[in-house]
């Protein structure tokens, strides 16, 4: 099956610096791809590119294994974006608007929508009818959007920087429904944050962003499960290097943590040495700051 | 572009009853204060086109809406046709409404104001359409601006575009001026309404549809 979406050498100037260099990305059916980045990093840039609000210099987008772009056919349009539901990470809807006009807003831009779903997932997200969208706390905001991303029978979810500003609660009931999503068949989730620790729960595979180009993309156990941070003295530190391949180094006043691929061979071979498992935090972290000497 | 235009359309249903409200009663108080229903519906026709362009470009900067609407199942040409489509849509409705108002206030009102002159239904419905069809013309110079810059810029410099359009044509007119001229345009009027409103709504539908096709070129160019 066609990845759900594909970005191949995607390129784009904005004013003097480039917003996107050569980014590669993929969400391929059933995965959940974690995108993160520091802020100003190019993931909304990417994520616009990818969703045809933004032309691109070079590169190309696919979506379901059609090309797609600002200038796609009409036709082609309608019918690729029907099929995805998007979060951004604010409300976007009219402030004055109640939530059962802004369902009879957008009910008419979706074939297939569910109605029944939509009031569904509302009452469990406690979205009353009457309430009014600039009521709204940021978390409700969010959730009205998911549930109207969730009522049109989409097939890929992109959300960027949806969980920002949640509470810990709001935050765990999302993660588990993009979670249930992606387990369908021919289902897809986009999640860009810089909120890494949402990755570490539910991403498969992580593609990380800096100065618009793409530092690292890899399945998500490679980092939580296989690397490790060692920590040691500076001495340590030099061994590591020379012994390991592609470790990274990232040295304070008194002592050093470097990170490894794999630290269970690490540990078999500095038994002496402490290595914690590494986070998605740890490794963009080392992969932005640390050095390989 | 029909899911657009039923999409759109629902936005300014939901202010439009507002504005009703406000509306009977202002043409009330002006066909009274003129002694004649035409002018008050002429001015409540004129209104609604100007106030769904302003309104509908006011939502689009409010909290991301515009991009949001751009990632919905709509093509760019799409979101601008429904655009134009519901304000003409809205237009075209109140001035049927206005035209009713009109005719309600003809049946009422010489029964409290002796001085009250009851206008023929048809002329009623002719002030209503041409007082629409003369500011749908303004529509349609107006709206590119706001697709191009935004609620903000866009009406600053949709205004600037107006006044100086205004003084070029002050200024030509004095060149050429006839003490005549407002005159023999009115006698030539009169005699020919019939002609003048065809004219003016072939003319207003014809810059419409040339201001929609200019609005979408400007729209599809756009980073959203």
């Amino acid at each position: 099956m066609a990845n759900l979406l594909e970005i191949k050498d995607a390129q784009r100037q904005i004013g003097d610096s480039f917003a996107l260099r050569n980014v590669n990305l993929a969400v391929a059916p059933g995965e959940i791809v974690g995108f993160v980045g520091a802020n100003g990093a190019g993931k909304t840039t990417t994520i616009r590119a990818a969703l045809g609000l933004m032309k691109l210099d070079a590169g190309e987008v696919r979506l379901f294994g059609e090309p797609f772009g600002p200038n796609a056919p009409d036709s082609t349009q309608r019918h690729v974006r029907s099929r995805i539901g998007v979060v951004f990470d604010t409300c976007p809807y009219p402030a004055e608007f109640t939530i059962a006009q802004m369902e009879r807003c957008l009910a008419p831009a979706f074939p297939t929508w569910d109605k029944a779903q939509f009031w569904r997932l509302a009452e469990q997200f406690s979205l009353y009818r009457k309430a009014k969208v600039k009521d709204l706390s940021r978390g409700m905001g969010m959730k009205l959007q998911l549930a109207v991303a969730l009522s049109h029978k989409a097939d890929l979810l992109v959300l960027d920087e949806a969980t920002a500003g949640l509470d810990p609660i709001a935050r765990d009931d999302v993660l588990a429904t993009l979670r249930e999503f992606a387990t369908q068949e021919g289902h897809g989730v986009l999640l860009s944050s810089h909120i890494t620790s949402d990755l570490d729960r539910i991403a498969d595979r992580v593609v990380a962003i800096d100065d618009g180009r793409i530092i690292f993309n890899m399945p998500r156990e490679e980092i939580t499960d296989m690397a490790g941070v060692a920590h040691c003295t500076a001495e340590q530190a030099h061994t590591i290097l020379e012994c390991v391949e592609e470790a990274l180094v990232e040295r304070r006043e008194f002592s050093c943590d470097v990170l490894v691929p794999n630290r269970f061979e690490f540990s078999e071979a500095f038994p002496e040495i402490p290595c914690d498992h590494a986070s998605i935090e740890d490794y963009l972290r080392f992969t932005l700051k640390g050095i390989t000497q | 572009m029909k899911a657009a235009l039923k999409s759109e359309f629902v936005i300014l249903s939901t202010f439009m009853p507002a504005f009703a409200v406000i509306l009977v009663p202002v043409c009330a108080i002006m066909a009274l204060a003129m002694g004649n229903c035409i002018p008050a519906v002429a001015c409540v026709s004129a209104m609604v086109p100007m106030i769904s362009m302003f309104s509908l470009t006011s939502y689009d900067d409010q909290n991301g809406w515009k991009r949001y609407r751009a990632s919905l199942p709509f093509s760019r040409r799409d979101v601008i046709a429904a655009r134009y489509g519901s304000i003409l849509l809205a237009s075209l409705i109140a001035a049927a409404c206005a035209t009713m108002l009109g005719i309600a206030l003809n049946a009422i009102l010489p029964s409290f104001v002796h001085e009250f002159e009851t206008m023929p239904t048809t002329e009623v419905a002719a002030g209503s359409l041409f007082a629409t069809f003369s500011v749908v013309i303004m529509v349609a110079i107006g709206e590119p601006f706001l697709i191009k810059f935004g609620a903000t810029k866009g009406v600053r410099y949709f205004m600037c575009f107006a006044v100086l359009f205004f003084c070029i044509c002050l200024a030509m007119l004095k060149q050429t001026f006839d003490p005549m001229l407002l005159h023999n345009l009115d006698t030539w009027a009169d005699a020919h309404l019939s002609l003048l409103f065809v004219s003016l709504t072939v003319v207003s539908l014809a810059l419409f549809a040339l201001s929609c096709a200019i609005s979408t070129t400007i729209y599809q160019r756009k980073d959203l």
